[in-house]
Order: C-alpha cells, then structure tokens, then sequence
C-alpha cells in the first residue's frame, strides 16, 4: 500500500469545499495533559480511519454508476455522486482528529486497496447493479450510521462529540440513498434482490465484526471509542430494528432472513 | 418500529426523491435520536402487489425450516463473499501491542506504519 496526501475536496461539495459544516471546537490543552498512550491510540484510530473513509469513496463511485446505469430518480443519482465528496470530507477530518491526537501533523494515511463484492451469481447486471446498491447503502451505511451513533452516545469530550456528528450527519444521507432506491426499485428486481437479503447481510455484518478495536477503558469511550459489546449490540439492534422492518416496508419479505437476524445474526 | 433509526434513515429517505441531492445536514436529527416514534402502522409489511415471492434458483423456501439461515452461512457461495468495505478505524493485537490495521477483504488484517509526525524518520 502507499501513502499519499489527500485528496482536495470540491468546492461544489456539501459545504462548499469546506472539510465540516461547523468549525471543530478547540481542545488542545486537556489532549495535551491526556496520557501519552491514550492520545497514540486515539491517533491511530482516527488515522485509520482516514484510509478507511478514503477508501468508501471509491465504493460511491460504483454506486453512483450503478444507479445511473439503473435510471435511478435524479435525486438519489446526485446524492450518491455527492458522496464521493463526502468521503473524501471523512477522510480529511479524521487525518486532522489524528494530528489533534497526536500532537503534530501526522503523515498521510495510507491509501488502501480497494475491492467490492462483485456478485458472480447475480441474474443481470442489472440485479447486479442493484445488488451494489443494496449492500452498500441498505447494509453498510445503516450498519456505518448505527456504529457511529453508538460512538457518538458514547463521546463525552467536545472534540470528539463534534466530528462524530460530522460523520454521522453525512452516513445518513448515504443509508437514505440505498432506502429510496429500494422505495421506487423497478418490480422486475423485487423478486431477486429479497432472495439475497440474507447473504448480502451476513456477508456484510460479517465485515463489521471483522474489525477489532482496543478494549477500551472509560477514557477511551469519553472519546468516541465505545466497548465491543456496545458496538456488537449497536449493529444487531439496526439490523432487527432498521433493516429487517426496512426491507418490509419496502415490500421486499424474505422469513429466512428475518429469521437469521432474531436468532443471532451468526456470520 | 422504536428503533431511533428507522425514522431517520426508512421513512426519511424520501426526501432524496425528485431533488437535487438529498438534505442539507441531519446532524440534529440522528443527535437527538427523536422521542417519539412513527406508529407501527406507518410501518407496513404488506408487499406491493407488483412484489412477487422469491422465486430464482438460489431462493430460499420461506417456509423452510428456522436453521435455513445457518445452511445460508455454510453452504450459500452469495454469503461467502466479502461485504462491502466499511469505515471503521481498526486497531489489531500483534506481538509487538496494538496495531493500526488496514482490513484487506481476501486476506487477513494487514498492519499499517503508525502515524509518525510528517516528516519524522
């Protein structure tokens, strides 16, 4: 992997090339007196997931094609497209939450390879297409928007609590883009896109609980970092409380899949 | 459905539709994580009448027995693919202490330099 410098946001980005929609408050002091392990880990989390979000970006770049190649109403196509941006935007953030940590500026975080699931066994490209859809936005974006919130609940320190909700603002949007797609989907898609309901969730849950965090002590949640089992609990509860009743709604009934998130959710 | 989610992200997507890009900032909405929620009714399971059942090759009965999702887990090829790759820092546990850890989806978690101050040796 290599390391490059950050992208340059675009100023017809959400706001306008800025990198937040708020200032981030200042906190230098009291990161100063915090005890030299505690801000590295910190460091390292958020330098992480500098690359990380960078790494989304690519991921709204197939999406975005993917709705335009479906015809997609304008609407969810151009906040897709937005979302690019955005990622970039995280990405930037979370390099400067790394420096604020650290102290000093940190170097560039590493650009990640990049891969997404491409869905050998789908029908079409157009169920393919929606499939790209569907995991990314329906699936990682909802499980994206309820870690951050679990991240966020946890935050106490000011600093913390403000990018959190930088992040989490933007998520919002990318989930509602995989949820109006499934609202207004062609009918001809109803039909395969509920029989991969279930692999498209196990196989992304799978991808949340692959990653592990420090254990963390009371300081580290103050910082945005909560337990696992906070964060394990925040994933089942979207997935039986936002996902599940979500594709419902969206006329999409697949029992084995709600089945799979009441007894476990096993990956 | 009391998820604080459900509201925000379901019911709330249809402000994406006809526009130009969605809202300008949700921040309040998910912060707050809103105190009342939509009555369960607003909140249908009754498929439109164009959604026909899951019916392709790879279909699972819905009226299959309740381990069909564990068979899913085991034997489905569809479950076995990576998901999509998510935005969350990562931390490892090596030999050495925690590492930051750069997830590769077909292989293990691989561990990134730490972030040196720029220009540090």
């Amino acid at each position: 992997m290599s390391c490059q410098a950050l992208s340059s946001l675009s100023a017809n980005g959400r706001w306008g090339g800025a990198m937040t929609q708020r200032t981030l408050p200042p906190a230098d002091e009291e990161i100063a007196a915090m005890p030299d392990e505690q801000r590295t880990v910190l460091a390292r989390l958020w330098w992480s997931q500098a690359a990380t979000e960078r790494r989304v970006a690519q991921s709204f770049a197939v999406v975005e094609r993917a709705l335009s190649t479906l015809e997609a109403d304008a609407g969810i196509v151009a906040t897709a497209g937005r979302a690019i941006d955005d990622e970039h935007r995280h990405a930037a953030l979370c390099q400067a939450m790394a420096s604020r940590y650290l102290g000093a500026e940190a170097a560039p975080a590493p650009e990640l390879p990049f891969s997404h699931p491409r869905h050998p066994a789908a029908r079409s490209e157009d169920v393919r297409a929606a499939l790209y859809v569907v995991g990314q936005c329906v699936f990682n974006e909802t499980f994206a928007s309820a870690y951050l919130a679990a991240c966020l609940d946890a935050a106490t320190h000011p600093l913390a609590r403000a990018a959190l909700r930088e992040l989490l603002s933007d998520e919002i949007d990318h989930a509602r883009v995989g949820w109006a797609f499934l609202a207004t989907m062609p009918g001809a898609l109803r039909a395969d896109i509920t029989d991969w309901l279930l692999p498209l969730g196990i196989a992304n849950l799978r991808e949340w609980r692959a990653l592990t965090l420090p254990a963390p002590g009371a300081d580290l949640e103050r910082h945005g970092v909560p337990a696992r089992g906070r964060i394990e609990e925040a994933l089942v509860s979207a997935l039986r409380g936002v996902v599940v009743p979500g594709v419902a709604h969206a006329g999409l009934r697949s029992a084995p899949f709600a089945q799979w998130a009441e007894n476990g959710a096993r990956t | 459905m009391n998820h604080r989610l459900f509201h925000t992200l379901v019911l709330g997507s249809s402000v994406l539709l006809g526009g130009s890009g969605g809202v300008a900032c949700m921040a309040r909405v998910a912060e707050a994580a809103p105190a009342t929620s939509p009555p369960d009714e607003a909140v249908s399971v009754d498929p439109p009448s164009d959604s026909p059942p899951p019916s392709t090759a790879n279909s699972i009965d819905a009226s299959a027995p309740r381990d069909a999702a564990k068979d899913v887990v085991t034997v489905d090829a569809r479950a076995c693919e990576a998901g999509w790759p998510t935005t969350k820092g990562m931390v490892c546990t090596s030999d050495g202490g925690p590492e930051l850890c750069c997830h590769r989806q077909d292989e293990a978690p691989v561990c990134c330099p730490r972030p040196a101050p720029e220009g540090s040796p």
